[in-house]
């Protein structure tokens, strides 16, 4: 039986090809495959024939929508494959005037989920080279130089992808959904509260103050400011960000001074605070594995417990960040006063 | 040449250890998966199965060793208003320092870093650091997966350091054995011998380890630059430009990329300050940024092409050889899987094809 994603990657490349025979597009954004063994990577088909290089696998986890404001892609028509949570930040994108809806032709895809890859090579044990992988409906099973065995989707998937619950973006918000067909495989075991998936963030609000800033510290000190956070990020959407502002720099750009770093990284979760989308780009892009994505999962437990559930993305605007009213609470002041 | 052969790792570890109070000594380690050389006396606890495991890895270090010389931010001078007038000071003297476990790789960004750093004018606080460092490498048996060593001409068997270490195994308990390339590792091997080893230290004259041989043939760095002229209109720039995001990921973890900007920081009100350089990326716009508002650059396109070309092709025309060592680090890194070997790929027929 084919597997599911094998019928979605047929089904991307025939709406591809399609779209860009029928002369609809110019483009279709999507995904190939990586240089590196189970490495998939965004991809740009001009060509009905290029369509064939589309893919999709569980490591499509690169976020599209930051590109669709990009330079190359201005004025052309463009098809784009979109998870659940790249759907999301394309509606807050619409909403805020980023992108033009008209010019976009979406194909949402029956997302499953995705396994970053780091991960599945430490539950592997072996390297990624070496593994051959079958996705069944128990688990994926992975056959390697130690043999074969079978782990189970919950044991391989990004914790964001557990907590998920929009995986495939809504019928409203898409031009057509790609569903594939056979083994239902990942969406099993989904569905994990956030609590759960994240429970690094009550171990560290369980510390004291001191030993608190003193995680962050060693976490953000390691911080190269590459910007690939704020770069990948789907929702840090600004035309001009403040910190390529050159004069006045607002940030220094030192790269061993703490105070600048922490300025650089409450700045970033703080800006996309009620607008997080929860796709955990933020965390995997980073190269020196500093788990930004607990200070917006914290914001994120926080704004649901003072402004009530929101789920950006999905609720209508305004955001709850966006807008305040008399009756609100107002942590800066009146509360933090008590 | 000297060759030397202790117990084991731990006997070099120890010895180092004991000089620390006049050389800073750098060694591997892993801190939450992330490979790089920290200070030796920084560390709580010496892992040392694990510092094996990276000295004798067939790949480099995540980080590599270029910030021991040439650090994210290095301070010029500081200055401050003492009775109405300024006072700069520059920092003092460095300590001497040692490096253990470089890789052939490592050792020939260095090479790279030097033709341009310490040719005239001569950066002052990169020479000084070449000059104070003693570098112990590690070869490589065989080609790491990820890595084109062999394809950028790099020795990964004979790395050019001050001293080579040989390990049957990386496995901490076995006989470590050392071989002195320069007179300052001759130096090191003869101070070793006479103090701190009590007499567990034994000069031999073989060392029993053996190597895979290359198998791929080196790259003419000619042949790649005329390739390279002729692809300035390729499309290929604008497919990257498409596909990478514009941080600064592979410049930052490359060990040959070398640029910086020289930037004055001091807090408000404070009449102090100092200026200093750190690193800078060309994938960012402001890295050309000019002070009328012009950038020659303008577009991502223009900077991920300037920064292949000045790998491949620019490099080459100045200074001789290609500037890339092959170690893999900016394909591990990229967040969008972008490799030398893309580009090779394109350029070169299939032959880099995984």
């Amino acid at each position: 039986m084919q597997s599911i994603m094998a019928s979605i990657t047929q089904s991307i490349q025939q709406t591809a090809a399609a779209l860009l025979a029928a002369g609809e597009v110019d483009l279709v954004l999507g995904y190939t495959r990586g240089e590196r063994p189970h490495q998939s990577v965004p991809f740009v088909a001009t060509t009905p024939a290029a369509a064939a290089q589309l893919h999709w696998d569980p490591f499509c986890e690169k976020a599209l929508a930051p590109y669709l404001m990009e330079e190359s892609y201005q004025n052309k028509r463009v098809a784009v494959v979109m998870k659940g949570c790249d759907a999301r930040a394309l509606r807050l994108m619409i909403s805020e005037s980023r992108v033009d809806r008209e010019k976009l032709v979406v194909l949402g895809v029956q997302c499953q989920g995705m396994i970053p890859r780091e991960k599945l090579e430490a539950a592997a044990g072996e390297p990624l080279h070496q593994l051959t992988l079958t996705w069944q409906s128990e688990g994926v099973e992975l056959t390697g130089r130690k043999g074969s065995q079978t782990l189970s989707y919950e044991a391989v998937l990004s914790p964001f992808c557990l907590t998920c619950q929009h995986a495939t973006p809504a019928v409203t918000e898409v031009d057509q959904i790609i569903a594939g067909s056979g083994e239902k495989a990942l969406v099993k075991g989904k569905n994990i509260p956030p609590k759960e998936a994240f429970s690094d963030i009550e171990t560290i609000e369980k510390m004291g103050a001191e030993e608190r800033h003193a995680f962050w510290m060693q976490q953000l000190n390691r911080c190269i400011r590459c910007y690939s956070c704020r770069n990948a990020c789907p929702v840090c959407t600004c035309r001009s960000c403040i910190f390529d502002r050159e004069n006045p720099d607002y940030l220094d750009a030192a790269k061993n001074q703490p105070a600048q770093h922490q300025f650089y990284h409450v700045i970033r979760a703080f800006h996309v605070a009620d607008r997080c989308v929860g796709c955990g780009e933020c965390a995997r892009v980073c190269p020196e594995g500093i788990p930004l994505h607990l200070l917006n999962q914290k914001l994120i437990q926080d704004l649901t417990q003072h402004y009530g559930a929101f789920t950006p993305g999905v609720d209508e605007v305004p955001n709850p960040l966006s807008c305040a009213g008399a009756h609100e609470v107002d942590p800066f002041g009146k509360e933090a006063k008590k | 040449m000297m060759m030397v052969k202790l117990p084991g790792y731990e006997m070099l570890i120890h010895y180092l250890q004991q000089g620390l109070g006049e050389k800073q000594v750098f060694v591997p380690v892993s801190e939450e998966g992330k490979e790089g050389h920290v200070p030796l006396g920084s560390l709580n606890k010496v892992d040392l199965a694990q510092m094996t495991a990276l000295t004798f890895q067939e790949k480099p270090l995540r980080n590599s060793i270029k910030s021991l010389f040439f650090p994210d931010t290095e301070t010029y001078l500081t200055y401050r208003k003492e009775e109405g007038r300024m006072v700069m000071e520059t920092p003092g003297e460095m300590m001497s320092q040692i490096l253990v476990g470089a890789k052939a790789c490592d050792l020939e960004s260095l090479n790279l870093i030097d033709r341009v750093f310490l040719a005239d004018p001569v950066d002052t606080l990169y020479a000084e650091k070449r000059a104070k460092t003693l570098i112990l490498a590690a070869p490589c048996r065989q080609q790491g997966t990820y890595c084109r060593c062999e394809s950028f001409g790099v020795d990964r068997i004979n790395p050019a350091a001050d001293v080579t270490m040989y390990q049957e195994t990386a496995d901490a308990a076995e006989p470590l054995y050392l071989k002195s390339l320069t007179p300052a590792g001759e130096t090191f091997l003869e101070e070793m011998m006479k103090c701190g080893t009590e007499g567990e230290a034994v000069a031999v004259t073989e060392i029993p380890w053996q190597a895979v041989p290359p198998g791929e043939k080196p790259l003419s760095p000619q042949e790649v630059k005329d390739q390279m002229d002729t692809l300035f209109e390729h499309p290929l720039w604008e497919e990257l430009a498409m596909r990478c995001l514009g941080c600064a990921t592979c410049t930052y973890y490359c060990p040959t990329c070398h640029c910086y900007d020289i930037r004055d920081f001091s807090r408000q009100g404070q009449e102090a300050g100092e200026r200093y350089r750190t690193w800078d990326s060309c994938m960012f716009t402001s890295f050309t940024n000019m002070a009328g508002g012009h950038n020659p650059r303008p577009h991502r396109k223009d900077r991920i092409q300037n920064r292949f070309f000045h790998k491949l092709n620019y490099f080459v025309k100045k200074q001789g050889p290609l500037a890339c060592v092959g170690c893999g680090r900016c394909g591990d890194a990229c967040p969008v899987g972008i490799s030398m070997d893309t580009v090779l790929n394109r350029i070169g027929g299939d032959r880099h094809d995984a």
